[in-house]
């Protein structure tokens, strides 16, 4: 047990190296959860009802995101209507399996008891 | 490929929709996901599991599926037959959906209103038209009042069994029949 967590330790010193800070902000996390949980893209409106934060705070994440090339905006026609969706891309992939094994490392450490 | 995807895509040939490749088209994975559920939901036999939060109702592993067999969207070889139960149900979602006059010019909101509606109809049987209109806007606030009036009476019809037209039913609706307007 104490060999398991002190390479917890070890892998949340190493691992919090790797993971870029840009993306740690609970409405960034948020989203590229969901855009690559929803592999068929999500609308604005969809993302902005789940959240629950103004458009300007939106645009503003998505733009950053989009930006660090973690997702990517597609043009799409919905009943005639011209409409943006979000794709997550590789890289942000790539970002949230770090995280992912990050928040593991964590959960290892801190027991429910604290 | 799941048995699923095969029965969902033998529904489509029967109702003769052609969609476009689900991979390229994101009308045809919004229009697969409303309709697989509506589908499921007056019975007919698929196993997806669909979430209503954000995007649904929505199916993860219906996704899996059709990015991964897109061709059997639009693969016209297939045949499947169907039982008598499945026929009626597929034949409910073409008289009471497929020839609704909102299918022209508003297919993806319709089907996205009734989906979403029959979600909640489901979840919350006691649910009345008012709780359905006020949760449904909950859930998709960009849903414009109408279309979700309209979607509530739609999903009352397509959701409706022949064992709830009872002898008292009938009745009564026979003397709204015969009232005057």
């Amino acid at each position: 047990m104490e060999i398991n967590e002190n390479l917890a330790i070890e892998s949340i010193l190493e691992g919090y190296k790797k993971i870029n800070s840009d993306i740690f902000t609970l409405t960034r996390i948020l989203l590229l959860i969901f855009i690559s949980y929803f592999k068929d893209g999500l609308q604005f409106r969809e993302l902005k009802n789940a959240l629950n934060i103004s458009d300007g705070k939106l645009i503003s994440n998505i733009n950053k995101l989009d930006r660090m090339g973690y997702i990517k905006k597609e043009k799409i026609t919905l009943d005639n209507k011209k409409l943006d969706i979000y794709l997550i891309c590789e890289k942000g992939r790539k970002e949230l399996k770090k995280i992912k094994k990050f928040t593991r490392n964590i959960n290892q450490i801190i027991s429910d008891e604290m | 490929m799941s048995e699923d995807f095969k029965k969902l895509c033998s529904a489509l040939k029967y109702w003769n929709i052609d969609l476009e490749d689900p991979r390229k088209s994101y009308q045809t994975r919004f229009i697969l996901q409303k309709l697989a559920y509506i589908s499921k939901a007056l019975g007919y036999p698929l196993k997806y599991h669909f979430i209503l939060y954000i995007k649904g109702p929505y199916s993860s592993s219906l996704t899996a599926d059709y990015f991964n067999y897109p061709n059997f969207v639009s693969n016209q070889d297939l045949i499947q037959k169907f039982t008598k139960d499945e026929e009626i149900i597929l034949k409910n979602v073409q008289k009471n959906i497929f020839e609704h006059g909102l299918m022209k010019e508003h297919f993806s909101e319709f089907l996205e209103t009734l989906a979403t509606i029959t979600y909640i109809k489901k979840k919350y049987p006691s649910f009345l038209d008012d709780d359905l209109f006020v949760y449904t806007k909950k859930e998709k606030p960009y849903l414009k009042d109408w279309m979700i009036t309209i979607g509530i009476n739609v999903v009352k019809k397509i959701l409706f069994s022949p064992d709830f037209l009872t002898e008292d039913v009938k009745r009564e609706m026979e003397l709204w029949d015969l009232a005057d307007d």
